[in-house]
């Protein structure tokens, strides 16, 4: 990997994001605070995965983390946002996720969220968030995502899933969240994951590369604003489709560092704008696949370290980011 | 931070019709990892709502109770469940729902509950007569909403609404060419539409597109829908002259369009006219080149 301290506006500001994340409990008498309380369960996957890429995991008491994410899993099996929250498929990966981080499985009763999550199965092969209903590739890809984690992919039936992900394509090669819905670079990304075999590479490749501007930022839909969590989602995408010098490196790593709030720690969307523990989080894991030093080596299929990803089983598909070092 | 300025509304806790329910206030447990701290009237209501959901009450004091909670905190996907349950359990108006759905929208366009619940609603009605000018008012809001895109094609395809679709594509278009959203739903329409999609369409769909492509060259969706149109009618870009002809006429006023060079470096490769497609790559490397590196792997790949 290319140097790039020469070109860097100001260095990655580690020790600030560290407080930044250990501030956030803090901050419980903002609005966005309690109006977030569904999404509580993500916000600390978000703020684990950052600390545990920049070595700096112990900050968080592992304890209290574990009790906490116990306390959100629901008699159907799956994991709600917060306590006494409804199970969604999201919430129940970020838990999965935390306790793999934590090398706490041994806690988790994984044959309960095995059946939440063939709980959510539709008949074409898709998913549904929730007992309600919403139906999105996002959450194929975090039934796979799971089911891997947990070593039980034989839990669902995937090539059936691979048709409905191959029906999300479009014409300009990325993937939309339902058959016929706009292309979405954070779509893109969750079903190659899914799907890897079914792609057109270069075709996609070069749709994921369009999403860079001229400052280096990338976009998730053409002519949308660039925003630092699209450096995680077409990155993570070109990484596992081995496409990511498609790209200038050197300039998506000015712009991820130039969104970081030099006052209080944490990344924006952009530069100048609020930071937030969800753009900390894929800021620092785009910096870590753009090899910048000092960082956790992130797994692209899964947004968590390559230690901890190391220890699955090996899939049957040739995972070529993956695997190269 | 009280979200309670403007509206009057007493506590639930203080209403004497509430007064037979016992409220069940916030359990984080003994140690709390992120104690969650509310402002009062969203944990008064929160507590009245936890008390409902555990005697599984049906009434029409519960739809009041679940509009307050929805509209503090619009993502709250299970008091919208509880809602659309309750709505269903009592027959509810269902003309009512959808007004109720509108007034949530206009404040929150981006949440996906109030989409999904609008589509349940409406599927209940089987009446989507005024889903369209509902979407239209909320693309006038954010042209490129991705829940509105969505809804907007359940419908059409469900009830068969295509008549005005091209309108407002074009309508949408005349507005923002640069419009990705309106563009994907362009060809939606063209392949999911009632009308078979024939050569004579695709020429048609091609002039349009050239003609959008005049208004702003370097807009990346027209030449993106080129590319699909081409491929829907199973033919290849070198065997379209149209595509040629508006290429070339950048050539022609001396203007560099990296979008018309990579149309013809797509062109040359099926030609398998390797000496261009060299020339091309080099082009647009100079003339692109935060991409100079796929163009330069275009370049080895055609050797």
């Amino acid at each position: 990997m290319s140097s790039t301290s020469a070109t860097s506006p100001q260095p990655f500001l580690l020790d600030l994001h560290v407080q930044f994340i250990l501030g956030l409990d803090k901050k419980q008498d903002e609005f966005e605070y309690w109006a977030s309380e569904q999404l509580r369960l993500n916000g600390v996957l978000w703020a684990l995965t950052s600390l545990d890429l920049m070595n700096r995991k112990a900050e968080l008491k592992r304890q209290d983390v574990i009790e906490f994410v116990l306390s959100c899993q629901n008699e159907d099996g799956g994991f709600g946002g917060s306590v006494e929250h409804d199970s969604h498929i999201a919430y129940t990966l970020s838990a999965v996720q935390i306790m793999m981080t934590l090398d706490a499985m041994d806690r988790l009763d994984a044959s309960r969220v095995i059946t939440y999550i063939q709980s959510r199965a539709l008949a074409d092969g898709s998913f549904s968030g929730d007992e309600w209903g919403e139906v999105d590739t996002r959450f194929c890809y975090i039934t796979i995502n799971c089911l891997s984690l947990l070593g039980r992919l034989d839990a669902i039936d995937v090539p059936k899933t691979v048709q409905y992900i191959d029906a999300c394509r479009n014409f300009d090669g990325g993937f939309g969240c339902r058959p016929g819905a706009e292309s979405h670079a954070g779509q893109t990304a969750l079903a190659i994951v899914g799907a890897l075999e079914l792609v057109e590479a270069d075709k996609l490749g070069w749709w994921l590369a369009e999403r860079q501007l001229k400052n280096g930022g990338l976009n998730g839909r053409p002519e949308k604003l660039e925003d630092v969590c699209y450096s995680w989602w077409v990155m993570s995408a070109l990484s596992i489709l081995d496409r990511v010098h498609w790209i200038n490196k050197d300039s998506l790593i000015k712009f991820i560092l130039e969104s970081q709030d030099p006052e209080t720690g944490g990344i924006a969307d952009r530069p100048g704008d609020y930071p937030d523990v969800f753009h900390l989080v894929f800021g620092v894991a785009g910096l870590s696949l753009l090899g910048y030093p000092g960082l956790q080596p992130v797994d692209p299929r899964y947004c968590m370290s390559r230690y901890i990803t190391d220890k699955l089983p090996k899939f049957n598909v040739d995972w070529k980011g993956v695997n190269k070092e | 931070m009280s979200s309670n300025g403007d509206n009057e509304e007493p506590l639930y806790g203080e209403r004497p019709e509430w007064a037979d329910v016992k409220p069940v206030p916030q359990d984080d447990g003994p140690n709390p990892l992120v104690p969650i701290a509310y402002p009062a009237d969203y944990a008064d209501a929160m507590s009245y709502f936890r008390a409902i959901l555990a005697t599984s009450e049906r009434s029409e004091r519960v739809l009041e109770l679940t509009a307050t909670v929805i509209g503090l905190n619009p993502g709250h996907y299970t008091a919208w469940k509880y809602r659309q349950d309750t709505v269903l359990a009592l027959s509810s108006n269902l003309h009512a729902e959808l007004e109720f759905v509108e007034n949530m929208a206009e404040e929150n366009p981006k949440c996906y509950q109030i989409w999904h619940y609008r589509q349940a609603i409406v599927d209940r009605l089987g009446d989507a007569s005024r889903e369209v000018s509902f979407v239209n008012r909320m693309l006038a809001i954010d042209s490129k909403n991705y829940h509105a895109w969505g809804y907007r094609q359940w419908v059409v395809k469900k009830y068969g609404l295509w008549d005005g679709e091209l309108r407002d594509v074009d309508r949408l278009l005349e507005a923002d060419v640069r419009n990705n959203s309106v563009w994907n739903q362009r060809f939606w329409v063209m392949e999911n539409g009632p009308e078979a999609f024939s050569a004579q369409k695709m020429d048609e769909e091609i002039a349009y597109a050239a003609q959008r492509i005049a208004q702003a060259p370097r807009n990346e969706s027209p030449w993106t829908y080129i590319r699909g149109i081409v491929r829907l009618a199973g033919k290849t870009l070198a065997k379209v002259p149209a595509i040629n002809d508006l290429c070339t006429s950048f050539e022609a006023q001396d203007m560099i369009v990296p979008h018309a060079l990579a149309m013809q470096l797509d062109m040359a490769c099926e030609r398998k006219d390797v000496s261009t497609t060299k020339t091309i790559c080099d082009q647009l490397a100079e003339h692109d080149p935060i991409r100079a590196k796929y163009w330069a792997y275009r370049a080895t790949a055609a050797a």
